[in-house]
């Protein structure tokens, strides 16, 4: 059964990554429809980074795009479906998307498991105070967060994009919690009204 | 066991499933409506971009880097064929050879020898004598080496003078170093000439042995020193020739090396009390030929010397000899005597024991601006 299922549904992979081995010449639209699967994906998954919501769609588009447009300037041709190249565009999108969430007002809601009310946040994160968190932080905390944090996607949700384990994703969103608890505790993050209760 | 091995899930069945869930969640988060053939027109006219500019910068950089190596080989490459040596190793005798260094004088210039050079050396104005004025401290020489076809090692030389401003009539010392990796054989030192540039006294010439140099000899190095007196102040340079052969042959050689001197006012000191203060003073060359038949005197570098003032109240005064020196004027061998200025009188020298005397003739009163006197010596009685 699941032999057959995987026949099934990695059929697509298998003959994408053996076409170009066999003739060079239909490379151009199978790489055409690489792109038509990859980039509303890339583009999504930034959409969601930089406004969940979707509460100024038409400028955070624009920026989503823009930001994609950069990770696939660096992607080689022809572009792949695989899993792990799948994870470099969702690491790469997050990675562009960091800079443009500098002095973010908006808030995100976190849920209260993955934001302890010792934080003081209260289920609500500035987007800038997670900016700041995340940019002395190594990369693959970075990425976790923003796709967690930012976009909403759950910690397994984000292993998966990611192609890491969850383990390794709820390390990094335990590394983040203490960061911004720290930062709290220091003064240095966003004054509450009720910061316990 | 079986059992066991059966209900764990393949690792290639996990794969697949987080990469079909990996894909599910891309695709729920896939933004709708996209124009996307705008967008991959965007991408690709920046690609194209992105490889242009890659371009250029990859050439300008080969650009640069070729520029960089051309200088650097301009810079650092070595046009002396002597350089080049078969057994490629940086230590060797023809590396060391054409640096000839010459402190606290002019650069040394080896002179390429034109045929009308294999005439003898040319002289000053002295006659032309077998001996050397230059005291020659015997070459040391270096057991042969196992002689091969190199090329021809040139001769190196060093010209170091005692000081490059003196008084006329005082001693100044020039010590000519140096040396020959493969001196002619034939030859134990390079023949030298000393041209000091004085109007009215020079240095002996010897004349250029007859020799050839078409085979190298043994290593040599050796040291010369020559002592002179200028009769008169001004600006002068000191050419110093070596050579073998005037420098023809395969192992012929010739170095010129020059050395600019000041000579100053003379002064005049008590030799037999050094603690007396110099006066100002004015030189004369004083010349011991005499005419052909009579005996030929010693050299004066062995007499005592004085001034005898017309004037006989005035005291009998010693006058310095330079020893070691020998110099010529046109009228053979002379020496340059510094009298007090306005001296007037004669020049009495006596040699050893007061055996051999001689005198000049009574001089005038010389009038400033004038060429230094050449004065004849003629044997008196020594009363």
């Amino acid at each position: 059964m699941v032999s057959s299922s995987a026949a099934d549904d990695g059929g697509d992979v298998a003959s994408l990554a053996l076409e170009p081995a066999v003739s060079a010449a239909p490379a151009a639209p199978a790489a055409d429809s690489s792109f038509e699967m990859l980039y509303p994906m890339a583009v999504g998954i930034a959409r969601r980074i930089l406004d969940r919501n979707g509460q100024d769609l038409d400028e955070s588009l624009v920026s989503a795009e823009e930001v994609v447009r950069g990770v696939f300037l660096q992607l080689r041709l022809p572009l792949s479906e695989d899993s792990r190249s799948l994870a470099k565009i969702c690491a790469l999108v997050a990675d562009g998307c960091l800079d443009l969430l500098v002095g973010a007002q908006s808030l995100v809601s976190v849920p209260s498991e993955l934001l302890p009310s010792e934080t003081g946040f209260l289920g609500k994160l500035p987007l800038y105070e997670l900016q700041i968190t995340l940019g002395d932080m190594r990369k693959v905390d970075r990425r976790v967060g923003l796709l967690v944090f930012a976009a909403g996607l759950s910690p397994s949700q984000a292993a998966i994009v990611l192609a890491l384990g969850v383990d390794s994703a709820l390390r990094s969103i335990n590394r983040i919690e203490r960061r911004l608890q720290d930062r709290q505790v220091l003064g240095l993050g966003p004054k509450f009204e009720t910061v316990r209760s | 066991m079986s059992a066991l091995v059966s209900t764990q899930p393949d690792v290639g069945d996990l794969t697949l499933k987080a990469a079909e869930q990996q894909r599910a969640i891309l695709s729920d988060l896939a933004e709708p409506g996209l124009d996307l053939v705008a967008a991959a027109a965007l991408i690709a006219q920046l690609r194209t971009r992105q490889k242009v500019r890659r371009e250029r910068v990859a050439g300008a950089s080969a650009l640069l880097l070729l520029v960089v190596l051309a200088g650097a080989w301009l810079l650092l490459r070595d046009s002396t064929p002597e350089s080049v040596l078969a057994d490629q190793s940086e230590e060797s005798a023809l590396n060391s050879k054409p640096k000839i260094s010459l402190p606290e004088t002019t650069p040394q210039t080896v002179v390429p020898v034109s045929p009308a050079l294999a005439s003898p050396a040319p002289s000053t104005t002295a006659p032309v004598v077998a001996t050397s004025g230059a005291i020659a401290v015997p070459a040391t020489a270096v057991p042969p080496p196992v002689l091969t076809s190199l090329p021809n090692q040139r001769l190196t030389a060093q010209l170091v003078l005692s000081g490059t401003e003196i008084e006329a009539g005082s001693l100044v010392e020039a010590t000519v170093t140096w040396s020959d990796e493969d001196l002619a054989a034939g030859s134990t030192a390079p023949h030298q000439t000393m041209s000091w540039g004085d109007p009215v006294v020079s240095e002996a010439v010897a004349p250029t042995p007859l020799q050839t140099c078409d085979t190298p000899g043994s290593p040599a190095r050796g040291e010369n020193v020559s002592r002179f007196a200028y009769s008169t102040p001004g600006q002068y340079t000191l050419r110093v020739t070596l050579d073998t052969c005037v420098g023809q042959g395969a192992y012929g050689e010739r170095v010129e090396l020059s050395q600019p001197i000041t000579v100053l006012p003379a002064r005049y000191s008590n030799p037999n009390a050094p603690d007396s203060q110099d006066v100002p003073g004015q030189t004369f060359a004083v010349a011991i030929s005499l005419p052909s038949g009579t005996p030929s005197l010693p050299a004066l570098g062995g007499s005592q010397a004085s001034y005898v003032p017309t004037d006989t109240a005035s005291p009998l005064l010693p006058l310095r000899v330079n020893q070691g020196v020998e110099q010529f004027t046109s009228s053979g061998p002379a020496a340059v005597l510094v009298l007090p200025l306005e001296a007037a009188g004669r020049i009495r020298v006596v040699w050893t024991n007061e055996v051999l005397c001689a005198e000049t003739d009574e001089f005038l009163l010389v009038s400033p601006g004038t060429a230094v006197p050449v004065l004849q010596l003629r044997l008196v009685a020594c009363s």
